[in-house]
């Protein structure tokens, strides 16, 4: 008589797969994968329109929110300028043959125009040693106009005038640019 | 005496260390630093440095915290009708700087109309009410900072200088 092998018994799963947990991580990554790529699929014409009750094809809340949030920004820019808080040296992109720069207390180290105050979101360090103070306050154009003037007068100012000639600066230590 | 193009080098590298300008950020940072975001036409009135002379000079922060090394402070005063929002400025505690940095917005109207020595005042009084806001301070509640002893010993010195009355 033949002796009938007996099937093997079905293995438990979890002796099995002795990894379930990264199995189902596995998995969620695959679907958060393709939730990703169908977004991307997504055009910005259908992200940020939607069709009304009548059929007509109009912006969604949120777009129309952030028209009015960037258009309040827009309109409510100041025109910055940091100074030296105490004498000492100062980092200078606009020197020619040193990267700093002794200031005076009080003295221009670079005009600014920012959105909302947006600059101080940078971090604490950055204005170690100086002070922020608004000169204008208006629309976003009013202020890169003043801006731009300030930079642009800069040599003239006495402060940069009583320097010794090699030392006179073309533009306040942080501002390499005209804008 | 320079006798090779390599003592030369040597030389120039030795000079340009000697000579190297310290930056102020560069500077080890104080137990109690300050500056100010404001209206350019009050800040003639602004005492920065001298309040902030005198806390260094007189207390120490490592009396009131192990863990915290500066306390940074903020004075905002600017003009009322366009102020930015509340949130941008960061208070709270940093604990890989070890600085809990705070602020506190001063009245733009009281601060314009006040002499250099009620503006001092102004300006102590806000700094104490700066004091009494840091245990309430985003990640605070897991440092131990005696802010009671820092106040007093604030108010104290404040006092002891007559910028406010005792």
């Amino acid at each position: 008589m033949y002796e009938i092998a007996s099937l093997p018994k079905p293995k438990n799963s979890k002796q099995h797969n002795p990894n379930p947990k990264k199995e189902t991580t596995f998995v969620w990554f695959l679907v958060a994968c393709v939730c990703v790529l169908v977004y991307a699929g997504v055009s910005e014409f259908e992200k940020f329109t939607k069709i009304d009750e009548n059929g007509k094809v109009q912006l969604t809340e949120k777009r129309l929110e952030k028209l009015h949030k960037d258009t309040l920004k827009l309109q409510n820019a100041e025109q910055y300028v940091l100074i030296a808080l105490e004498s000492g040296y100062y980092p200078c992109f606009t020197c020619k043959d040193t990267t700093a720069i002794w200031l005076y207390q009080n003295e221009v180290w670079r005009y600014g125009v920012t959105i909302n105050g947006k600059e101080m979101r940078y971090p604490k360090s950055t204005f170690k040693n100086l002070v922020y103070l608004v000169e204008f306050k208006g629309n976003l154009q009013q202020c890169l106009v003043e801006e731009r003037k300030k930079i642009v007068i800069y040599p003239l100012l006495p402060e940069n005038l009583k320097r010794s000639a090699e030392k006179r600066l073309g533009r306040p230590p942080a501002n390499p640019y005209d804008h | 005496m320079i006798t090779t193009s390599l003592d030369i080098l040597n030389t120039y590298a030795i000079n340009t260390a000697q000579n190297k300008k310290k930056l102020v950020s560069e500077t080890p940072m104080l137990n109690f630093d300050l500056t100010a975001v404001c209206w350019h036409e009050v800040y003639s009135k602004m005492q920065l440095l001298q309040i902030r002379n005198l806390l260094n000079h007189n207390l120490k922060i490592s009396n009131y915290s192990k863990e915290v090394q500066t306390y940074f402070f903020l004075f905002i005063i600017e003009l009322p009708n366009n102020k930015p929002p509340e949130k941008i400025w960061k208070k709270g505690f940093y604990k890989k700087d070890e600085v809990i940095e705070n602020n506190l917005h001063l009245d733009y109207h009281q601060f314009e109309k006040a002499n250099e020595s009620e503006a001092l005042t102004m300006q102590a009084e806000a700094y104490l009410a700066g004091i009494l806001q840091i245990p309430t301070l985003r990640g605070m509640k897991k440092v131990a900072f005696d802010s009671q002893q820092f106040y007093q010993d604030c108010k104290t010195l404040f006092e002891n200088v007559g910028w406010i009355g005792k």
